[in-house]
């Protein structure tokens, strides 16, 4: 199967399931706005969105509508990997996706390619009527720089994501595994609180991820400081994704090698 | 009554079983909550005024979460549940046996209040970790569990109301995760009405949710009031009194066309 039918196929698949459940594609959209409402009100409670504008430099509305729209559009960018192979299995499909002769490293690499089109969709839902009611007509620039460097945060995201889709689906009880694996990344990503906040430790395993550059590249994007430090982030966040390229195939032919020794369970 | 007491045992035992310790079930659901309530409460530590008391600090975030976790508990415990039983096909059963839904919700809700209990552990015990530990002083304990009892009154309301919709026309679980998420953002759950700009304000006191937080959170907090008390303890009881009375006619309502037009499908 060439590239290109792995993409159509991955596309046909994609937006079959989004147009057949347009409440899902409809609350795909509305939850950075839900994130950002929740993060803002529960800081009401606690303080004052001056005192955060002060600390941060950012207006907060727009920096928790960044970060919800950059954590939803990671997440959805690297979910059909991390969950592919239980749905596969829920439905009764696993075992002919581990009988057929196709490359899965190949199929685990194209299957964030349609959901990175939905994420441009996205970007402009989320940010634009509040980036354009703070920044103006500039505001429209912005959000294109922003959206680009989510979808490059997305692909960087890619080798790591089929490293952990490998790894935990080897072991039993995966989508409980998964349900904490998310979260954990979500919080290291540094979007919803930034990492030069975090604890050392926190911090450095925030280093090992390679889109949490990229969400800082975004952050300095936000406070203006487009420098040679922008930069040097996304040679980083593309590095980071280089290195972790031949972990991830082991890591999925590993899985591969377990389910045809093993045979696959059909739920 | 002894046969009530049977089923609300065996479906107790069948739950705490499946939820609690089939598969390390406490310890993962446990795990991945705590780490939700951290993403989402980090970033409130960056609206605090660098001069103002952590602890007074991490009891408003505790409070916030506590009351988002009693939502939580309704919209995914007890209204999903009957998503749950259509998808699982055990609703046709329950209603051919002719038990009704009490003994059910009577043996998951020791359930729920568990998990909600434990949550709350996790999210005392994260609040410690990452700012301090909150100063949790009830001022006022008859204040405190009649706001208590209002909200899980107002909370089997709602639950009824959005069952009741899942039974008759199938609701999605895209729309229930909007509904799990906007009210307590929209009713005044997780701030206090003080502070909330005017019209959501409003909107919030049309509601029978902005009442039980707004006691919960006075006798925990000493927060100011946009009522007095009196006239928050009068409303809130007769609107939560009302309103779920209103919510167990419509479930009814929604329960007979089940029977007299058959069962829906529920969308994934």
């Amino acid at each position: 199967m060439s590239i290109f039918d792995l993409v159509r196929a991955e596309y046909t698949l994609a937006y079959a399931e989004i147009m057949r459940r347009k409440s899902e594609l409809v609350l795909i959209l509305l939850y950075p706005y839900l994130f950002t409402g929740f993060v803002l009100l529960l800081g009401y409670s606690a303080g004052s969105l001056e005192i955060f504008e002060t600390r941060i430099g950012v207006n907060p509305a727009i920096f928790m509508a960044t970060a919800s729209f950059t954590v939803m559009s990671l997440m959805i960018g690297i979910d059909d990997m991390l969950w592919r192979p239980l749905w596969d299995m829920w439905i009764g499909t696993l075992p002919y996706l581990i009988a057929s002769p196709v490359n899965k490293f190949r199929l685990f690499v194209i299957m964030p390619l349609p959901r990175a089109t939905l994420i441009v969709l996205l970007g402009f839902t989320s940010l634009l009527p509040l980036y354009t009611l703070q920044y103006g007509i500039s505001g429209l620039n912005l959000v294109l720089l922003v959206t680009v460097l989510v979808v490059i945060g997305v692909f960087t995201m890619v080798p790591l994501g089929v490293l952990l889709a490998g790894l935990i689906h080897s072991i039993g009880e995966s989508w409980r595994v998964l349900s904490i694996a998310r979260p954990i990344i979500m919080v290291l990503l540094g979007a919803y609180y930034p990492r030069f906040y975090m604890p050392l430790v926190a911090r450095l395993l925030s280093y090992t991820i390679p889109p949490s550059h990229i969400v800082e590249s975004v952050q300095r994007v936000l406070l203006g400081l487009v420098d040679q430090w922008f930069l040097v982030l996304i040679a980083a966040s593309i590095f980071l994704t280089v290195l972790y390229a031949p972990a991830s195939r082991a890591s999925l032919k590993f899985w591969e090698k377990k389910k045809v020794s093993e045979g696959v369970k059909i739920s | 009554m002894l046969k009530l007491a049977r089923r609300v045992l065996a479906v107790l035992k069948a739950y705490v079983l499946s939820d609690l310790v089939r598969s390390r079930g406490l310890f993962y659901g446990l795990m991945g909550i705590s780490l939700w309530i951290l993403l989402f409460t980090l970033p409130v530590t960056l609206f605090a005024d660098p001069g103002s008391d952590p602890g007074f600090l991490s009891a408003q975030v505790f409070t916030g979460i506590m009351v988002f976790l009693f939502y939580s508990a309704a919209t995914w415990d007890w209204a999903a549940e009957i998503r749950w039983m259509i998808n699982d096909g055990r609703l046709e059963y329950y209603i051919a046996s002719g038990s009704g839904f009490l003994p059910h919700y009577l043996g998951i809700m020791p359930i729920s209040f568990t998990w909600v209990s434990l949550s709350l552990g996790a999210t005392y015990f994260l609040l410690s970790l990452v700012l301090t530990p909150p100063v949790l002083v009830i001022r006022d304990w008859i204040l405190f569990f009649y706001g208590l009892v209002l909200l899980v009154v107002t909370l089997l309301g709602y639950a009824l109301i959005l069952g009741g919709t899942i039974l008759s026309a199938g609701a999605s679980g895209a729309i229930i995760e909007f509904l799990g998420f906007i009210l307590p953002v929209a009713t005044g759950g997780l701030t206090p009405l003080a502070r909330l700009p005017r019209q959501l304000r409003i909107f919030a006191l049309t509601t029978p949710f902005s009442y039980p937080a707004e006691l919960l959170r006075h006798s925990l907090l000493g927060t100011p009031l946009v009522l007095n008390v009196g006239e928050i303890i009068l409303y809130g009881g007769v609107y939560s009194l009302v309103f779920f009375m209103l919510s167990t006619l419509y479930f009814k309502y929604q329960l007979r066309k089940v029977l007299r037009e058959g069962m829906r499908l529920t969308a994934r």
